[in-house]
């Protein structure tokens, strides 16, 4: 209970009045379709392993008004029928129908394009055999577990022909594009640093105890570790637990974080095309170097919510970037926030607060593109050099050595053990050979 | 594929705990590494060791740990761990231990293994991938087929493209699955001609339409330009898998001769068609596309011309403006107009605001000068203002007020007198309006406001027309300036009432609460009735914020809400007076707000402000707080408030009741060195008369705030410093671990009566005046003593006669701690204390207006 205050109240509409046009953004078509094709064509959406996460992007997804979710496939029994009801729900039907096996799930010619949120280990060799069987994805972060992995993904995704979109979705929401729209015009000066906050790294091989496995139907032990190498049953791993595990999150958990706040560096310093040149690991940060003089500084965040001084403005919520010039610099994050250096603050005539954090406006994108089969804003080849800067830098941090990285071979200069840590054996007989 | 189902939960947690001791990163000495590693998989150890053991062989482990890692290969929880080790180690030993355990496994493992040799490409598994390619019970013919296409050679190549004639429908898709991968090695190894003969075997091929479709995009992809009419003829196709294709390869191969041919297509394609290409033009168009789109903003289909519309926003120039403007301007196709105006907005150089201007001046339907006039605005076109002034002063309401809005984020401080004229001109209200908020706008966005005001002031004093009159006192209000106050106080004095009664309205938005004490004047006075009510609604804003920003000691603001109080008439009235008393925490505040608990139309508004000022002034006056509270909770119509009450009472102790400190026999209660400190005859004694050597204390166990303390002492001493003392928000020091820090109310000739700090600032704070003592105290005798501590207002008594009254102004000065009672050292003297009681603090003592206050929580 809080009695609204006179400022806040005025607060409030203050800032629903003050509505900038902002000509910069990206094709801002986000609620409901416009131009491109008829109504009557609906893209028709299956889920694969949609836990909470999955189940967020749903919820966001469901409301556009040319989307019909018609199946979820998941391992286990409880979230297939948290899905099938959160979209029945939605449609007052009980159309959503629920598969054990993706298989199934891919084989309907009905469906045109999956939303993929398993677990890590799954993520690449989900999309790629949905591409094979002619859908479009939607894949949630990180899309893949090696560099190998993504390398195998994004390839696939060419050779079937078929529209990618990873879930990194600050590309799409327009506090980080503001933020990108000042390193890409010019307004900080000539871009010298760019911030990626990221979790400390971890490395841990152990196993959990083994458990009895569950019965078959409630949990698929077998098909949940898939491409991942065998370990014994734990309800930990199925419940969320599989984090932290190096066999199961990206790169030690470096790109929970990273392959978005990575990314979102490479866009604000114009490198989709490449990547950091150099990779060294400090106490608190992994710095890379690009080619063009960029410093890219992967600063670790020993807590996600608390106080990040001096680093970051702890104000500007999660997953915050920081871009600097040698005329100004610019940090955001989750909650919306743009925090301006003095001199840039002068400068600016829009300095407005937005929401971040909603995925509506990249799954917005994604389903345009399945339309217009245009590239989406994280595209396969955008996705790639993030996802292997991240992986880079975290074997350098991991080798505790630097590291020379050649962007077009995609493969580091005299370390043949990096070089052989790009890739696993994926379990059989899961393959890549796709 | 086959499908295991281990049950292996025996391994305990120990897996958790035996993370190898070989586990290392940097690999300095990787032949002595792989032996220890190796001697880990041929040793009994856990499961989890072994596959730990095999990942890092794959990273830095020799050749010498191939026969070990090959040994697991038929294990089915470590098969996969092995082949990591094998795949990762660079040398021709592993894929041959590879291609020799194919001879003996089966299932799983075996299809594992040869997607391994597919990955190491590995050509001299060629021969036995046929072989199971080429047999159906093998089971892993797909896997063998893939790995050839992965292997890519062209004895594999052959191999895939026989089964892609010969054999049974899934081999032929698994064999077109790889000669697409083959043909993508070919291609990135420099060979696009050959990769592109490969794509079109498949296309051509007896397949499913998916993996076509797929070999149609290689086969476009590796020709480039020379793929453009296959990819056109693709747009034709009656199969949409295969027209998808075509749209998603012209992002591949953007340039010239595929714009060109699009160019020419995008007119003969249906409509559907149309849309898509026009949007595919974005990423793919040259020179001419522009022009093409022009002719399709006139095109039959409504959703084409819309998306021409949007596209020329991405990809026109200034020479597409006018088509766009003419959209815009077309009230008879709103959607379309609402594209073309986005697309303006996005389109960027001056030439392109140039033509916007020149429609602006031209065009004479209002309409279309409102969208023109938000397209200059939105776009930011300070070079629009002059006609922008020109459009503000048309006759057409609309068309002034879209100018004055522009102008408001365009014009500049050398607009301004042009900006007042308009609104002196402007007779309409919508219009005077909007040139008013242009006025305040560009005086604040340029940091006039101080010269604006001045201007503003001295068109008011000018003016006799009442509407004219309130339109000045707005935008005065707006640019809030101090120095205009005067002028808008003067104006709510107006002899025409509707006059006054409006600025006293606007005064509600003053920044700060500089016009209150005016306010309440008006309140309190006999004024009109409408008057009366919007000065106190007024009054009412200003203090509320006033209090939320702490801008006036709380005694101003308890007054104001006084004033108000006593004036109020209405229950709305009393409404607005709760509502802000909820936001001043004082024990003024609260002392308002609980006569309203009476009033069942006020009550819960009140409950509400109380539970809410609540917390912050727990210790001020628990009793009656904690009273009002346990009212609430029983009693208030909305069950949250009541749990809140309920919780905040929970907080506040009951009244201290007076309690005795002494039970007149033991030192119960008390600590101190028994050696000086003991009871005799009911009476408590410290000190010796045989000599003190140095100072001590006896403090109570408990620590007290807000209290009353009362006591008899007395101080019988032959020689020295013969003093004592009564320590109070105390606490004791570590070195010397004899002394106490804090206040303290003094015993002894000439100090009795005194406040001391002792061991801190060391300093009398407060002294009594030496006549009184001498008038009061009886030395040697018993004497009467009482502290009384609320919050930072401290008083001592004599006798019963107030000697020291003192404010804490030190809000970092505890006011709460130990009690204490002192002999001197360095005398000879003894002292005595009895009937010690303390009671609760004086009610509404506790918050004495001074810094410090809030500290006595």
């Amino acid at each position: 209970m809080k009695i609204v205050t006179r400022r806040q109240f005025l607060g409030r509409t203050l800032a629903a009045g003050s509505a900038v046009t902002l000509p910069w953004l990206i094709p801002a078509r986000v609620l409901g379709r416009e131009g491109a094709v008829a109504p009557s064509e609906r893209i028709v959406l299956g889920g694969i392993g949609l836990g909470p996460r999955g189940q967020y992007d749903l919820s966001v997804m469901l409301p556009q008004k040319d989307l019909q979710f018609v199946a979820i496939c998941d391992v286990q029994r409880s979230r297939r029928e948290k899905v099938k009801q959160m979209a029945d729900a939605h449609y007052s039907n009980r159309d959503c129908v629920m598969y054990q096996d993706f298989f199934e799930l891919l084989a309907r010619a009905d469906i045109d394009a999956v939303l993929i949120a398993t677990g890590d280990h799954w993520h690449a060799l989900a999309s790629l055999l949905a591409a094979k069987a002619g859908k479009d994805v939607y894949s949630e972060k990180p899309c893949g577990m090696t560099i190998s992995e993504i390398q195998s993904l994004a390839d696939g995704i060419h050779r079937y022909a078929r529209v990618f979109q990873a879930g990194t979705q600050r590309r799409s929401v327009p506090n980080f594009q503001y933020a990108v729209h000042l390193a890409h015009s010019g307004m900080l000066g000539r871009l010298h640093t760019v911030h990626a906050s990221v979790y400390v790294p971890s490395k841990n091989y152990a196993w959990l105890p083994g458990e009895p496995e569950p019965p078959d139907g409630e949990c698929d032990w077998d098909r949940w570790l898939g491409p991942a190498p065998w370990r014994p049953y734990n309800s930990r791993y199925v419940s969320g637990g599989w984090r932290g595990h190096h066999d199961f999150e990206a790169g030690g958990n470096f790109l929970d974080w990273g392959a978005h706040t990575v990314d979102l560096c490479q866009w604000a310093n114009q490198a989709d095309d490449t990547a950091p040149l150099e990779y060294e690991a400090t106490e608190t940060s992994i710095i890379g170097r690009y080619a063009n003089g960029v410093q890219l500084v992967c600063d670790f965040l020993p807590t996600a919510f608390g106080n990040r001084d001096p680093q970051y403005h702890t104000s500007t919520g999660t997953c915050p970037v920081r871009f600097e010039g040698d005329e100004g610099w610019v940090e955001t994050g989750d909650n919306g926030q743009l925090v301006f250096s003095e001199n840039l603050a002068k400068r600016l005539t829009n300095q407005f607060a937005v929401t971040g954090l909603s995925s509506a406006g990249h799954g917005r994108n994604f389903f345009d593109c399945v339309k217009s089969r245009a590239k989406p804003v994280c595209n396969q080849d955008i996705m790639r050099r993030s996802h292997l800067v991240c992986f880079a830098a975290q074997l350098s941090w991991q080798l505790g050595r630097k590291l020379t990285f050649d962007p077009v071979k995609e493969e580091f200069v005299g370390d043949e053990e990096a070089n052989r840590m790009r890739r696993r054996a994926t379990r059989e007989p899961w393959s890549f050979n796709i | 594929m086959m499908r295991t189902r281990p049950v292996l939960w025996s391994l305990t947690a120990t897996c958790l705990l035996t993370v190898a001791a070989v586990e290392s990163t940097a690999a300095d000495h990787p032949a002595e590494k792989t032996r220890e590693l190796i001697a880990v998989i041929e040793s009994d150890a856990p499961l989890f060791e072994k596959a730990r053991a095999c990942q890092q062989l794959g990273e830095f482990g020799t050749a010498e740990a191939v026969p070990a890692l090959a040994s697991l290969l038929a294990d089915e929880h470590l098969n996969a761990y092995a082949r990591s080790g094998l795949e990762g180690i660079p040398d021709p030993r592993a894929a041959e231990a590879l291609r020799t355990a194919t001879s003996s496994l089966q299932g799983n493992p075996l299809a594992g293994v040869i997607n391994s040799l597919g990955l190491l490409r590995d050509e001299k598994a060629v021969g036995l991938l046929r072989d199971f390619a080429n047999d159906p019970a093998s089971g892993v013919a797909g896997e063998a087929l893939l790995a050839l296409g992965r292997i890519a050679n062209d004895e594999s190549i052959a191999v895939l493209r026989r089964t892609l004639t010969q054999d049974p429908e899934p081999n032929r898709a698994d064999a077109a699955a790889g000669l697409l991968l083959a043909a993508g090695q070919r291609s990135a190894k420099g060979n696009p001609d050959n990769a592109a003969a490969l794509y079109d075997i498949v296309r051509r091929a007896d397949v499913p339409p998916g993996l076509r479709a797929a070999a149609t995009r290689g086969a476009i992809v590796a020709r480039k330009d020379n793929g453009v009419p296959l990819l056109i003829e693709q747009l034709h196709s009656p199969d949409r898998r295969f027209r998808n294709v075509a749209l998603l390869t012209i992002r591949d191969i953007p340039g010239d001769p595929l714009a060109r041919a699009l160019n020419v297509e995008v007119r003969k394609v249906p409509p559907e068609m149309r849309v898509l290409l026009l949007t595919a033009l974005i990423d793919c168009h040259n020179a001419q596309t522009p022009t093409v789109i022009c002719d399709l903003t006139a095109d039959e289909d409504a959703e084409v011309r819309k998306t021409a519309l949007r596209v020329l926003g991405q990809i026109g120039g200034a020479g597409e403006t006018g088509v766009l403007l003419e959209a815009v301007a077309d009230n008879r196709r709103p959607e379309e107009a609402a594209v073309a105006r986005e697309s303006l907005q996005r389109m960027s150089g001056a030439a392109v605001e140039q033509k916007i201007l020149w429609a602006l001046a031209t065009a004479t339907d209002p309409d279309a000068r409102v969208q023109f006039t938000r397209l200059l605005e939105s776009r930011g076109v300070t070079n629009a203002v002059t006609e922008l002034l020109r459009q503000a002063a048309d006759p057409d309401v609309r068309v002034s007020v879209a100018a004055s809005q522009a102008l408001k984020s365009l014009a500049g401080r050398e607009e301004l007198p042009a900006l007042i004229a308009l609104v002196r001109t402007r007779q309409d209200e919508s219009a005077r309006e909007a040139a008013e908020n242009a006025v305040a706008g560009v005086c604040r966005r340029t940091g006039n406001t101080a010269l604006g005001s001045d201007r503003v002031q001295a068109e008011l004093m000018q003016t006799t027309e009442p509407g004219l009159k309130n339109a000045w006192v707005r935008i005065l209000v707006s640019l809030g300036d101090a120095g205009a106050l005067p002028v808008v106080l003067a104006a709510a004095q107006d002899s025409d009432e509707g006059v006054a009664v409006h600025a006293i309205e606007q005064l509600a938005r003053w920044p700060d609460a500089a016009p209150a004490e005016a306010l309440a004047a008006l309140v309190g006075t006999d004024s009109s009735p409408s008057v009366h009510r919007v000065a106190l609604g007024s009054l009412m804003r200003l203090a509320t914020t006033a209090a939320e920003e702490h801008q006036r000691p709380n005694d101003t603001l308890v007054s104001w809400f006084r004033t108000a109080n006593q004036a109020a008439e209405t229950e709305a009235d009393r409404r607005l007076i709760i509502s802000g008393l909820g936001r001043l925490t004082d024990i003024g505040s609260f002392r308002l707000l609980v006569p309203y608990l009476d009033e069942p139309g006020l009550r819960n508004e009140a409950a509400m402000a109380i539970v809410q000022i609540a917390p912050a002034l727990a210790p001020d006056d628990p009793a009656t707080l904690k009273e009002a509270l346990d009212r609430i909770a029983t009693t208030a119509g909305i069950e949250e408030i009541r749990a809140k009450a309920k919780e905040i009472s929970a907080t506040i102790p009951a009244p201290v009741k007076p309690t005795s400190l002494f039970d007149g026999r033991s030192l119960n209660g008390w600590e101190g060195n028994p050696d000086v400190w003991r009871v005799r005859d009911g009476v408590i004694v410290g000190g010796s008369i045989e000599g003190n050597p140095r100072n001590e204390f006896l403090t109570t166990t408990s620590r007290y705030t807000n209290f009353v303390l009362r006591l008899e002492y007395k101080l019988v001493g032959t020689e020295g410093f013969v003093n004592g003392g009564v320590q109070f928000h105390s606490k004791r020091v570590a070195q010397p671990a004899n002394e106490m820090s804090g206040f303290q109310a003094d015993i002894g000739a000439g100090y009795s009566g005194c406040l001391y700090d002792e061991s801190r600032r060391n300093r009398f704070l407060a002294q009594a005046p030496a006549e009184q003592i001498q008038r009061l105290e009886k030395p040697g005798d018993w004497n009467r003593y009482e502290v009384r501590c609320a919050g930072s207002h401290i008083r001592i008594l004599l006798n019963g006669e107030k000697t020291v009254d003192y404010l804490e102004p030190d809000p970092s000065i505890p006011l709460a701690g130990l009690i204490g009672l002192q002999i001197h050292g360095n005398c000879k003297a003894e002292i005595s204390f009895r009937n010690l009681t303390l009671g609760p603090a004086p009610h509404g003592e506790a918050r004495a207006n001074v810094p410090g206050g809030a500290a006595a929580r």
